[in-house]
């Protein structure tokens, strides 16, 4: 072939490349009908009637058909096109022994057994649990022993009566559909916070770093809507899952009677609707497949500054109340002080949101979410902070006030006291609200008093030994006897967070154990240098003495008890064991 | 302006709301969120394994944005699994070949354009075939790629540019079906529909664990409305054990002895089919001593499993009215998997369960087309099934082709297997790999990435040019992918199923067929294949080629008639009747139903032999057995493809992971999720323990997705397929 034709012939093929089958001469344009094709296989899964009152809407899992395909995560992916990796469904698996063969299908029994065995429950043991000898070379009994045992479980959102994420989001981005039940999340309404990510049991929402807001499984609501099934319905081969209709009422007086997967988290916390069924009792031998692996929950670095800079902030406003009566230079630079560490831990904050521009909205869900309540309750305090130093320092831009506002101004300046009071309690509200964020989830760790009694004395050390640093500037000889207060609140704290290492002592396996594993193991190193700041960091202040003006040293405590307690509290969100499904897929890397 | 501001507060819709909105799609999809609604539908069948299901691609303008399992395809009957689900994500990887690439003196990949690359081809492959002689360049192909394709790729390797020696990744999973079929029924021919999943009355999965395979497969036994017993027979708890009825934890590769152990039985209890015996088959009496020796005593002390287990696995043949028999891999390979698969074979013919509906001795194919790999793919033998050492056969072919008859080989090419040695030796020096990837997948590939140093010129054919293989590579052939180009696939009952052309593919890869047309030009035999126009047709080539063999598709019309007719089982010769347009239940058809085989009396035939002892035998070293096999639904074979998904990659552990019993991990102290060493007389690994219980005592499980399984391995095959066998190699364990 002549060399130019040879070039011509790639060329060409390079275009057809480019072009696509003649779709026409093979399209299913002729496939005009509006009725879903899928709809003869998925018909018979969906309830009869939608849900009346006292009624919702609820997947029902027949587990002795889910044979561990995962089509239903791959379904729902595609049917509802969501983004590149995120699942509204997943599957776990439970694996252990059992201790008979499998029950036999009725046709079975009369093949096999009419002969010699005649009673079913006989035939069920028919094959006692073999002893296995462990050594391969034996010949003995070298078979591997029977009736192993393993059971996927696809599972999605629960829809539950009581919805954790619902009362938890601080937006009202979640709903509950009066007349489905399903539990619906309102894209555009969320501001990223991800805090139904801490208050659902079961993994649920899934967070979009690229937009910036969480999303869920919502039962296919339009589909069901349309008499069409959802599409893990549509997409299960086996047909395992079905849409069917619960009493309510029912699910209340006995959460979990039909959710009896061993290792899943309580049900009485939300009251999960979803029906498990199967035709074997699964054994109580089983473990998770996930059993054997701790891994570590993703850092959350500015919640861990929001937390420790306004937990500063409010307790150097409370412990300069407690000490600044009367002191006009005190209140000056201690209201400056708790505005820089407050402010900062206020803005760092919104780092945190998916979708900061919204925040505003955060108000919203003040009547059952403490994420709101703490953003109430700090932006309060933050805006009274702002007031008490403009108030302190209003003589320094007396020029600058509109003539009319000044008689009020210099009233107001009488009362730095009380307007620092008035700071340090709201700071204080805050500081119990951000306790109660995380006291308020199913979270083994953070759901204990220990939570805001840990943040409130994280305030009390912070604010102690602010005040001993600043006891250069402010020339108060008071702050020696801080010290006996710092080290007492020292001595509280470090016992609680030694608290936690306790169940490593005992045999049993628990979240706060795998906690303590977690600390004790791959986050080793923030314990060891959580411990030496805490530990330091008081030496130094106890060390600095006011009569040589060692300020350089009472400062590198001060930060280095800063240091700690943002170790501590990276610590606390990373080494937390979240309830969960049982045996979903780990990623180690992640 | 009161909306306006109320939705600064309580926003129910917005941008991100609408993403997810959907509304009824046409084309019967039913909801679809808007944003995706196709303009134009069209089934596909899918690229990955052989169960063939339809894939019904949604196309806005041309691009293919997503795609639904077709509710009218006779195979899937409107599900897929995870990884047909996520067919079209491989495409769009950021790392396909995009151009040639040739290793430049210093080691690094420079990109270059195809008329260098051809040219570069052409000019180094002729300068070895010149230095050392036409065989000392072969091919390894696949199962991946369309009929025609693979076809074209037989005959201008063979014919055009001399080649003798070319086989395809089929051999790593097929071809001991096809040597146990050939001689028992004389053709290759899996008997089976898949509608024999569904009518049934007693199913039969020996190293076969569908589930997770090939869970399409599943979804049709889930259709069975017979209440069908199901055994399992396998050394692992799996998925599908624990959906049996039965599940018979055999010791690993006693599955010989075993089946020689319940046809003893059978005979022993008369219960067998006499007449179907004597009507139909030759060689039974025979098989009837030869299995006297397998006593009950002896199976059970081999297999580990009891005398009352091996009476009712007896039993259950026995009682049911259609037995259907179901093997893959855990028969396949095996160091006597030709014989383990005829055992099968000797139990469907001696009970009569062959050719009525819901029988037979049933292989469950690979990959999407090795049934096509198996028919023309002029590696083992000449296309359509037709022998290299048989003159008359050469003369048919070459007239059909109108080629010389002296340019058809006349002796039978290297497998697998021999074609690495002679690598090894010297012999081959030049070699052609085309989408596959032996550098992960071949048993005992530690040693591979020196085998292929010792080649003169390396060309890896591939849509990624970064796969285990192609890393190794000289030249590198951009390929086009599935859904980037048309050509038939053959699944596992047989049934032609259409490729199509849904997608472009990136930058300037092309279409296998277009690479091997382009070759035929550059190397000088263009004029060779101008008949092979395009895929279509090659396809009545192939049509001619089939013509009168047990194979013949002559009565196909076109593409279009395979398409409207949700694909066709072979054989369909010229004058059958039509099947109306998705009529499902009169497309299903089985082989024998008339008793008659395609041996020279029609008669089926009893093959067996005595078992052999395990190549490489546990010791004190190496005390534990190694087996491999499929991990999970989201991962194909070396996962150049499904690692691409994201939503698979959550479906699987990322790193390599071992199963092992609770007494083992206990014995060794070894912890589940922590690391263990496996290490074998070839190589050491860590993977992390996966403790479990449904892995037999003293046995490992090491899925065969990731890179390390395959250094463990040990390197031996079947006598009569050469097909390696993965499934038992000894190792030790320890805590890592």
């Amino acid at each position: 072939m002549e060399e130019k034709n040879k070039i011509d012939a790639i060329d060409q093929f390079l275009i057809e490349q480019q072009t696509l089958t003649a779709v026409e001469r093979f399209s299913e344009m002729h496939e005009k009908g509006k009725i879903p094709q899928q709809e003869k296989y998925y018909k018979a899964l969906l309830p009869g009637a939608p849900p009346g009152p006292g009624q919702q809407y609820a997947f029902q899992v027949d587990l002795d058909s889910c044979s561990g395909c995962k089509a239903c995560i791959t379904g729902c992916h595609n049917r509802n096109g969501l983004d590149e990796g995120e699942m509204w469904r997943n599957v776990g698996l439970i694996h252990g022994e059992k201790k008979f063969a499998p029950v036999l299908p009725l046709k079975a029994t009369e093949v096999l057994l009419g002969d010699f065995v005649s009673d079913v429950e006989e035939a069920k043991q028919y094959h006692p649990p073999t002893e296995c000898s462990s050594d391969p070379r034996s010949k003995k009994n070298p078979a591997p022993s029977k009736f192993y045992f393993q059971q996927h479980i696809t599972t999605a959102c629960h829809h539950c009566l009581d919805p954790a994420c619902l009362t938890g989001c601080p937006v009202k981005a979640y709903e509950k559909d009066p007349q489905t039940g399903i539990v619906r999340h309102l894209d555009d309404q969320c501001i990223g916070c991800k805090y139904c990510i801490y208050k659902c049991s079961y993994g649920v929402p899934q967070y979009s770093e690229a937009r910036g807001i969480v999303r869920k499984c919502d039962m296919c609501t339009e589909r069901l809507r349309e008499g069409e099934a959802p599409a893990c319905v549509q997409s299960c081969p086996n047909q395992a899952i079905r849409i069917t209709v619960v009493d309510t009422a029912q699910v209340a007086m006995n959460p979990g009677k039909d959710f009896q997967i061993p290792f899943s988290p309580d049900p009485h916390y939300t009251q999960p609707t979803t029906i498990y069924k199967t035709s074997h009792p699964i054994p109580d031998t089983v473990l998770p497949a996930d059993h054997g692996v701790i891994l570590p929950q993703p850092p959350e670095h500015s919640l861990v500054f929001m937390l420790i800079l306004t937990q500063a902030s409010a307790g150097i406003y409370f412990i300069s109340s407690l000490l600044g009566l009367g002191a006009e230079k005190f209140i000056r630079v201690q209201s400056l002080m708790g505005i820089l560490f407050g402010a900062l831990g206020l803005g760092i904050a919104t780092f945190h949101l998916g979708r900061p521009l919204y925040a505003y909205r955060s108000f919203l869900g003040f009547r059952t979410s403490w994420l709101s309540r703490e953003a109430v309750f700090l932006g309060i305090f933050m805006n009274l902070a702002f007031v008490t130093a403009l108030f302190a320092w209003g003589d320094s831009f007396q020029s600058w006030i509109p003539l009319g506002l000044k008689p009020l101004f210099m009233a107001a300046s009488q009362y730095g006291v009380q307007e620092m009071w008035a700071t340090a309690i709201l700071g204080w509200v805050g500081v119990f609200s951000s306790g109660m964020i995380y006291f308020d989830t199913p979270r083994a760790g953070w759901n204990s008093l220990a939570t805001p009694v840990k943040f409130f004395l994280t305030a009390g050390i912070l604010g102690v030994s602010e005040l001993i640093f600043m006891r250069f500037w402010l020339l108060d000889p008071r702050g020696e006897t801080l010290k006996l207060v710092l080290l007492a609140l020292i001595l509280i704290k470090a016992s609680i967070e030694a608290w936690a290492f306790l169940p490593l002592a005992n045999p049993k396996d628990s979240p706060l154990k795998r906690s303590a594993i977690l600390m004790m193991g791959e986050l080793k190193t923030a314990t060891i240098l959580r411990w030496i700041a805490m530990m330091g960091g008081t030496l130094c202040l106890w060390m600095s003495s006011f009569h040589y003006g060692q300020w350089k040293l009472a400062g590198m405590g001060f930060l280095l008890l800063i240091a700690g307690e943002c170790l501590e509290r990276h610590l606390f969100f990373r080494a937390v064991v979240p309830p969960r499904m049982p045996g979903f897929i780990v990623h180690h890397e992640e | 302006m009161k909306n306006k501001l109320i939705s600064l507060f309580r926003q129910r819709e917005g941008r991100l709301t609408r993403d997810l909105v959907q509304q009824p799609a046409k084309y019967g999809l039913g909801k679809l969120p808007v944003r995706l609604h196709p303009d134009k539908t069209t089934t596909v069948v899918c690229g990955f394994c052989s169960v063939g299901c339809g894939l019904k691609i949604h196309i806005q303008g041309d691009l293919a944005v997503n795609l639904t399992p077709s509710p009218k395809y006779p195979v899937n009957l409107g599900q897929a699994c995870p990884k047909g689900w996520e067919a079209l994500t491989p495409l769009k990887a950021k790392d396909r070949a995009t151009t040639p690439l040739l290793r430049a003196p210093d080691g690094s990949f420079k990109s270059i354009s195809w008329d260098i690359a051809l040219k570069e081809f052409s000019a180094r492959f002729k300068r070895i075939q010149n230095t050392y002689g036409s065989d000392s360049v072969a091919f390894l192909s696949t199962g991946q790629i369309c009929t025609e394709e693979m076809a074209l790729l037989g005959a201008l390797a063979k014919f055009g540019m001399g080649m003798i020696h070319g086989d395809g990744n089929t051999r790593q999973c097929m071809a001991t079906s096809v040597v146990a079929y050939k001689e028992s029924f004389g053709f290759d021919a899996p008997p089976y529909t898949y509608k024999d999943l569904e009518e049934s009355d007693v199913l039969i999965f020996v190293g076969a664990n569908p589930c997770i395979a090939h869970p399409i497969l599943w979804e049709r036994v889930y259709k069975n409305r017979h209440h069908p017993l199901i055994v399992v027979v396998d050394p692992r708890t799996t998925e599908t054990a624990m959906q049996a009825s039965r599940h018979y934890a055999l010791r690993p590769k006693s599955d010989l002895v075993l089946f020689y152990g319940i046809a003893h039985l059978l005979i022993k209890h008369g219960w067998i089919d006499k007449k179907y015996i004597e009507a139909h088959t030759a060689e039974f009496e025979a098989f009837e001593k030869h299995v006297e020796q397998f006593s009950p005593d002896r199976v059970s002390k081999d297999s580990g499993l009891s005398k009352a287990e091996l009476e009712e696995f007896a039993r259950i043949i026995h009682g049911g009215k259609s037995v259907s028999f179901w093997w893959t891999m855990g028969v396949n390979q095996g160091h006597e998997a030709v014989r383990t698969a005829q055992a099968l074979i000797n139990l469907a013919l001696m009970t009569g369960n062959m050719g009525r509906p819901g029988t037979g001795a049933n292989s469950i194919t690979g990959q999407t087309n090795a049934m096509g790999s198996r028919l023309f793919s002029n590696t083992t033998s000449l296309l359509g099934v037709h022998d290299f050492l048989n003159p008359l056969h050469r003369d048919r072919i070459a007239k059909i082709l109108k080629i010389n008859p002296q340019t058809i080989p006349s002796q039978n090419s290297w497998a697998y297997n021999e074609i690495l040695e002679g690598i090894d030796q010297g012999k081959i020096k030049g070699l052609w790999v085309i989408a596959t990837n032996p550098g992960h997948s071949w048993i005992d590939r530690s040693s591979f990435p020196d085998l292929m140093k010792k080649l003169e010129f390396l060309v890896v054919q591939d849509m990624y040019s970064n796969t285990d293989t192609a890393q190794l590579a000289d030249l590198v052939l951009p390929a086009a992918a599935w859904g980037e180009k048309e050509g038939t696939v053959i699944n596992s009952e047989r049934r032609l199923g259409l490729y199509k052309r849904v997608s472009k593919a990136p930058g300037k890869a092309l279409a296998d067929f277009y690479i091997f047309k382009l070759i035929a030009d550059y190397w000088g035999c263009g004029e060779m294949f101008e008949d092979w126009k395009s895929p279509e047709a090659v396809f009545e080539i192939l049509k001619k080629i089939s013509e009168n063999t047990p194979c013949d598709i002559s009565g196909i019309a076109d593409y279009k008639m395979i398409d409207e007719s949700g694909g066709i089982q072979w054989p369909y010769p010229y004058g059958q009747p039509r099947y109306g347009t998705g009529a499902i239940a009169e497309n299903e058809r089985r082989l024998f139903s008339d008793g008659r085989f395609y041996t020279s009396d029609g008669k089926a035939r009893f093959i067996f032999e005595n078992p052999r002892p395990i190549y490489e035998p546990l010791d004190q070293e190496y005390p534990y057995i190694l087996l491999s096999g499929r991990g999970t639904t989201a991962q194909w074979h070396t996962q150049t493809r499904t690692a691409k998904s994201p939503i698979l990659k959550k479906m699987y552990p990322k790193e390599i992971y071992a199963e092992i019993h609770p007494q083992d991990a206990d014995k060794e102290g070894i912890r589940s999720g922590q690391w263990m060493e496996i290490t074998s007389r070839r190589a050491s690994i860590k993977a992390r323990a996966w403790v479990t219980p449904t892995v037999g005592i003293g046995q490992i499980f090491l899925p065969m997705h990731y890179p390390e399984t395959n250094l463990l391995t040990y390197p031996s095959y079947d006598p009569y397929s050469k097909q390696p066998s993965y499934k038992f190699s000894a190792v030790n364990v320890r805590s890592g």
